[in-house]
């Protein structure tokens, strides 16, 4: 179980946890929940369950400091600090980032699926606002105009949530895949993570260790093209807004393209915080919390 | 291993005493001086019931409210919380926590020490009376059990009352060498009060089962012979002067207050012997109900040792 940040060591956590649940009522987004019957010694303890919501290691740690027993050790005063578990690419044959495949155009592609199926629970509300974020000057106008908005603040376009038709997602889907961002492969791990000051994912090219999902079809002139853009990314480095060079022109096909396959390694700042496993858009999260061992 | 029950003793003793004198009146045998019973008119049947009730029901919804509607005042649950911020502790399980994970935390001492304090002040264990959701329940049941009883339904049967120290001693010491607070596992009194506040868990099937046994078994069997829970705020009670005061004078003797009683042989030294004006034993929860029944109002809560000085 995935306890909260600054967990004593599990056996001492099940000798000290009085089973009071003040962690549970101060957590801001509400991500603790209390063992049932079923786990023994263990009922009314407190865990996260992160692919329902990993824990944002808010500011302070209320949760830490409303433990009285100190099975939130005390002795944690940073989210950086704390090691609750350690995330793992647990499925890379999933993995968008390494089958370079864009996330937001991904998630559209559910969120159509779910549209015609009349299911999905997906938070639109924050598919928008990730798509927002990304949008360069003239794409973010085109955006704006679609949907007569003013701006782009997440109140606005959280506002569209819930009345997009279907055939808004069908644009939406259309015009992601024209934006720059669009071949660029999925970083939400990376993006959502709540340790900022260090990187706790590298993305790192890599020769491919799984069997491909796709193969390569594309003509010289493509190979081409993909050498061009592969030492223009050589210059740009890593980090956001690498597609960039990528023709636009091209871009549906940019999945195929084995230059935006990238490889998550998570390093050892990671603190386990569930937050990438909640995030993560495929349908099973690709990336995973296991328990840390020291 | 089965005693008599105490209390089934009492009541026929209670009995054997009476006689009828010539006018009709039921008389009874004991210290009390009264010769006959001079209900009080004004005397309010149920106004301790009625007031403890209260006051539990609304510590509990208060925990409940503190956490959804985030009102904040009393957080937590009855293992541990917060009062506006200060740490209350129940006793017996930060006895297992620190038994079991050997770690002595400050802020698990002062809520211990707080409700030490509190509860020296309240009387002991007015927590299992007025405070604990159990007793409530308890309460309801017993009423049913009674009414089975009187309907011959369900027989009586009693069990020794010092397997509640027996439990204290075991579960601290089972804390101590399995490094679990084994008690916490299947404590109905926290277990209904996370299901008050965090929505409710299949441990309640245990608290139900409990509450059936009583009902058809053993009358308020866990509160008399088993909770060890009770068993801290009834040694803090040994030093808690708010007690209920026996008032040799208007007792008639009816026996009454021990028929309603959860524990009736604390209060054998005053209407049994009359050596005791005061209900000296921690074991009295401060329920009232024996102050209720009691019509002559020959029993009242008082504070010992202060009552005089004031
Ligand atoms: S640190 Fe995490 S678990 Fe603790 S209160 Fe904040 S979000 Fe909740
Ligand atoms: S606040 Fe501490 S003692 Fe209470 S449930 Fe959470 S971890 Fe356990
Ligand atoms: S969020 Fe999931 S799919 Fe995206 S890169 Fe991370 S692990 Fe891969
Ligand atoms: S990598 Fe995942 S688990 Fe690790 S700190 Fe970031 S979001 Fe949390
Ligand atoms: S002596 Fe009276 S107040 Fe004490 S437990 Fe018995 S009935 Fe309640």
């Amino acid at each position: 179980m995935l306890r909260p940040p600054g967990a004593l060591e599990e056996d001492r956590f099940l000798a000290s946890c009085i089973k009071c649940g003040q962690c549970l009522q101060v957590c801001p987004p509400q991500v603790v929940e209390l063992a049932g019957i079923g786990k023994g010694f263990a009922v009314g303890t407190p865990f996260i369950t992160p692919r329902q919501g990993g824990c944002i290691l808010c500011a302070g740690l209320p949760c830490v400091l409303a433990c009285p027993t100190g099975s939130l050790d005390h002795a944690l005063s940073e989210g950086k600090d704390a090691k609750m578990g350690l995330a793992v690419i647990k499925h890379p044959g999933s993995c968008l980032a390494i089958n370079g495949i864009n996330d937001i155009i991904f998630r559209l592609e559910n969120r159509l699926a779910d549209k015609a199926n009349g299911t999905g629970n997906q938070s639109e509300a924050e598919l928008l606002s990730d798509i927002a974020e990304r949008l360069n000057n003239a794409e973010n106008a085109s955006f704006r105009e679609k949907f007569s908005l003013t701006d782009l603040e997440p109140e606005s376009v959280s506002g569209l949530a819930g009345n997009l038709s279907r055939r808004d997602i069908e644009w939406l889907l259309n015009f992601a895949r024209t934006t720059e961002f669009s071949s660029m492969g999925c970083r939400i791990c990376l993006d959502k993570c709540p340790i900022k000051d260090q990187k706790t994912i590298e993305f790192v090219k890599r020769e491919p260790l799984l069997n491909r999902r796709h193969e390569k079809q594309d003509d010289d002139d493509d190979h081409e093209y993909k050498q061009g853009n592969h030492n223009e990314k050589r210059r740009h480095g890593h980090g956001r807004g690498h597609g960039r060079g990528y023709g636009r022109r091209r871009a549906h096909r940019m999945s195929l393209n084995h230059d935006n396959e990238y490889w998550p390694v998570v390093q050892s700042s990671c603190v386990g915080c569930g937050v990438c496993e909640e995030k993560c858009p495929t349908p099973v999260a690709s990336i995973q919390i296991v328990p840390r061992l020291e | 291993m089965k005693k008599r029950q105490q209390q089934d003793r009492t009541v026929n003793a209670a009995v054997k005493n009476t006689n009828e004198n010539r006018s009709g009146v039921k008389t009874f045998k004991g210290p009390g001086l009264r010769k006959e019973n001079i209900p009080n008119p004004k005397h309010k049947r149920n106004k301790w019931r009625n007031i403890r009730w209260a006051i539990l029901l609304f510590f509990n919804v208060l925990f409940f409210a503190s956490f959804y509607f985030d009102i904040q005042v009393l957080e937590g649950s009855l293992s541990a919380s917060r009062l506006l911020g200060f740490h209350l502790i129940d006793p017996f399980a930060a006895i297992q926590v620190i038994l079991s994970s050997r770690i002595l935390m400050v802020n698990l001492v002062i809520g211990t020490v707080t409700v030490f304090i509190i509860y020296i002040v309240l009387g002991g264990r007015t927590f299992c009376s007025w405070v604990c959701p159990y007793h409530w329940l308890a309460e309801l049941g017993e009423k049913i059990n009674l009414f089975l009883k009187k309907r011959k339904i369900v027989r009586s049967h009693s069990f020794d009352r010092k397997f509640r120290y027996l439990f204290y001693a075991l579960f601290l010491i089972l804390a101590l060498i399995t490094g679990f607070t084994v008690f916490e596992t299947i404590n109905p009194v926290s277990a209904i009060s996370r299901s008050i506040v965090y929505g409710p868990s299949l441990l309640l099937i245990w608290v139900v089962a409990l509450l059936v046994f009583e009902i058809l078994y053993s009358r308020r069997a866990w509160c008399r012979y088993f909770c060890p829970v009770g068993v801290s705020y009834q040694l803090i009670g040994l030093l808690a002067p708010l007690r209920v005061k026996w008032n040799k004078e208007n007792c008639s003797n009816c026996k009454r207050c021990q028929n309603v009683c959860l524990v009736p042989h604390v209060l054998k030294d005053s209407v049994n012997k009359g050596t005791k004006e005061y209900v000296d034993s921690g074991a009295c929860t401060r329920c009232g109900l024996c102050i209720d029944i009691c019509d002559d109002e020959a029993l009242e809560f008082s504070l010992k040792y202060l009552d005089k000085i004031i």
